[in-house]
């Protein structure tokens, strides 16, 4: 047999046994390694078992962050996984929700204490269990990722009319979408080699900035701050066209060494036959 | 003008005085004509890789640190600050991956056309030898970035080596320079990277390349070769220009890739960080996969009895030949095992 005809038949058995027929049938020997949290409370029933399922749907989940980076505990041993001397805590009181997200989201709980909302929660102009926290709009186990889609009318009128909070989504549509487009530029500019290491470390602190900011509540505070980061992002701008000036020259001059070579293997190509030929 | 370089020729001749006819015999030395096909070519294509490694890891050692304080740091000022660092770094890069494959599908080559039959056991298995060089060639160097992934690539690497039975505990300390991954472990791997392996597998090609000439290429006949008169050619101009043509092909890949998929860099080494998802090179994955589905033992054990099955396989296939001749078990067995690995690759690729 011959030797391409060999690699081709294997390649192609190979793409056949890798077809996700194949994988699902060797799902059980591919999961990867989880903690103790979610392999007991997987296999336990009813709404035991749910945390689970909807922490595998949240942005906690996408980005690593398990149980014990919330409720604490030991997540290697069964024995101390909730054990309150190992800090675990099973379910916050409502007025301790905001701390213990906090611990993470440090600024945004900040913000979130100068805001409307917390302030009702203080001057028990609502009752306690009707006190608006981070899990009333990011929910809580399938957290959803921070984004406009979570200032919505169904959501903000079950409380109060949409009209703030239509204010607030229009002030950050558009300075959301620049970032949103910002980032994918820096990560296309990083994947050619360029160093936009601090052009990051910038669109990040703006980034935060403004979406710390959203948990203020407070109208003209938004408005104003979106206008300077919309400002912010235009300076950045020119930085980042020298960077695609950059990438430009790099492919001419690989085009440049393409042709080069191109041109040079076609004469070798040519040079051989003709001693090809002359040995035949 | 002529005078002159009919001087300089007086001069190499007392200087240097080699017989003329040495070079005319080497360059003119026949080789058979089946080594016209590109993967009859795939040792000399390893080879020019290997001088490409050589000569830009020289050049990278010029600016690198192996010092975990520094060596990250040294990394991205190499690829982002120096000029043409990130040329020297991504051409570095390609052609190690490059480099690999060649080396393997030359392994494959060899394999399915029987060539490592006697009288070229001894080759084969240096031939191995060299495979191993450059596989550790290229985790030592993926372990010198010294980013996350590296870093704990490194890490899993030393865990696993320390359940290989009798003297894993011995080897892990040897590989890492303490208990766990830090300075010592670095500078280690440098030196192997560095000086070690080259010099390893300098010597490895060396006789790798002497015992080809002593024993001669594996004489082949295809059946579109019998229209031609010759059964030889000369090495030079025509072997010589084909070898040529392959590596300005393989050069034309590495700018395809250096300028659109330059090399990159994740995020620093942080020993108190663990990775969400700890991936070894692509070369390592069919390992990798196979330890995920195995237990450790059996896993490092498994990869041990592979290895030795390849490097013993000429033994292995005679005895195999002795019980069933003419069946071409060696071939259908070959199929299996580089399906399997295919399947393990693509198969850790994709989760």
């Amino acid at each position: 047999m011959d030797f391409v005809n060999i690699l081709c038949t294997i390649f192609v058995a190979s793409l056949w046994f890798s077809t996700p027929f194949s994988l699902h049938a060797l799902e059980p020997a591919i999961r990867e390694s989880e903690s103790t949290c979610v392999s007991c409370h997987r296999d336990l029933e009813g709404m035991l078992s749910e945390p689970v399922r909807l922490w595998e749907k949240s942005i906690h989940h996408d980005m690593g962050n398990g149980c014990e980076g919330c409720h604490g505990g030991d997540k290697n041993d069964p024995a101390e996984a909730m054990s309150p001397q190992k800090g675990f805590v099973g379910v916050p009181s409502t007025d301790k929700i905001v701390d213990f997200c906090g611990k993470c989201h440090v600024g945004v709980s900040e913000n979130f204490k100068k805001s409307v909302h917390f302030q009702a929660s203080q001057t028990n102009l609502l009752q306690k269990k009707n006190t608006p926290t981070c899990v009333t709009c990011h929910r809580s186990h399938d957290i959803h990722k921070a984004s406009l889609d979570l200032i919505n009318e169904s959501l903000c009128s079950t409380c109060h009319s949409f009209e703030n909070p239509k204010r607030i989504k229009e002030a950050f549509a558009s300075t959301e979408l620049s970032l949103e487009h910002r980032k994918e530029d820096l990560n296309y500019l990083e994947r050619r080699g360029m160093s936009v290491k601090k052009l990051k470390e910038k669109h990040f602190a703006l980034r935060n900035t403004l979406h710390q900011l959203t948990h203020t509540f407070d109208v003209p505070e938004i408005q104003n701050k979106t206008h300077s980061v919309n400002e912010a992002l235009q300076t950045t701008g020119n930085d980042l066209k020298v960077l695609h000036r950059n990438i430009h020259r790099r492919w001419w001059v690989g085009l440049g060494v393409a042709c080069f070579l191109v041109i040079f293997i076609v004469v070798l190509v040519k040079l051989l036959k003709t001693y090809e030929d002359d040995a035949s | 003008m002529k005078k002159r370089l009919d001087q300089l020729k007086a001069w190499l001749k007392t200087s240097a005085p080699i017989p003329e006819e040495f070079f005319r015999k080497v360059s003119s030395e026949p080789v058979p004509h089946h080594l016209k096909r590109w993967w009859f070519c795939l040792g000399g294509t390893a080879a020019y890789l290997f001088l490409i490694q050589v000569i830009t890891g020289l050049l990278l050692t010029f600016y690198y640190v192996p010092e975990p304080g520094h060596a990250y740091d040294s990394v991205y000022r190499i690829t982002y600050e120096i000029p043409f660092g990130w040329v020297i770094r991504s051409i570095h890069k390609w052609s190690s991956h490059l480099f690999i494959i060649a080396v393997i599908l030359h392994v494959f080559r060899v394999f399915f056309t029987g060539a490592y039959r006697k009288p070229r056991e001894l080759n084969w298995m240096i031939g191995c030898g060299i495979l191993f060089c450059v596989l550790t060639f290229g985790f030592t160097g993926y372990s010198l970035i010294y980013e996350q992934l590296s870093y704990w690539g490194a890490t899993v690497a030393a865990n696993l080596t320390q359940n290989v039975p009798l003297i894993g505990e011995y080897l892990a300390r040897f590989m890492r320079g303490g208990d766990t991954v830090e300075e010592n472990t670095l500078t280690r791997f440098f030196i192997f990277h560095i000086a070690l392996l080259p010099l390893a597998i300098t010597i490895l090609l060396t006789i790798h390349i002497t015992l080809i000439r002593l024993l001669g290429v594996t004489e082949l006949r295809f059946e579109d070769d019998r229209e031609h008169s010759t059964s030889h050619v000369p090495f030079f101009p025509n072997h010589f220009l084909r070898e040529t043509i392959i590596a300005s092909c393989i050069a034309l890949v590495i700018t395809f890739l250096v300028v659109f998929f330059p090399a990159g860099l994740g995020l620093p080494a942080d020993p108190f960080v663990t990775p969400a998802h700890i991936k070894p090179e692509w070369y390592f994955y069919f390992t990798f996969r196979w330890l995920k589905i195995s237990s450790l033992t059996v896993g490092v054990l498994g990869t041990g009895a592979a290895a030795a099955l390849l490097v013993f396989w000429p033994f292995i296939d005679r005895k195999i030949e002795k019980h069933f001749p003419g069946k071409d078990i060696s071939i259908w067995l070959g199929i299996i095992a580089i399906a399997t690995l295919l399947v393990f690759t693509v198969w850790e690729a994709l989760v």
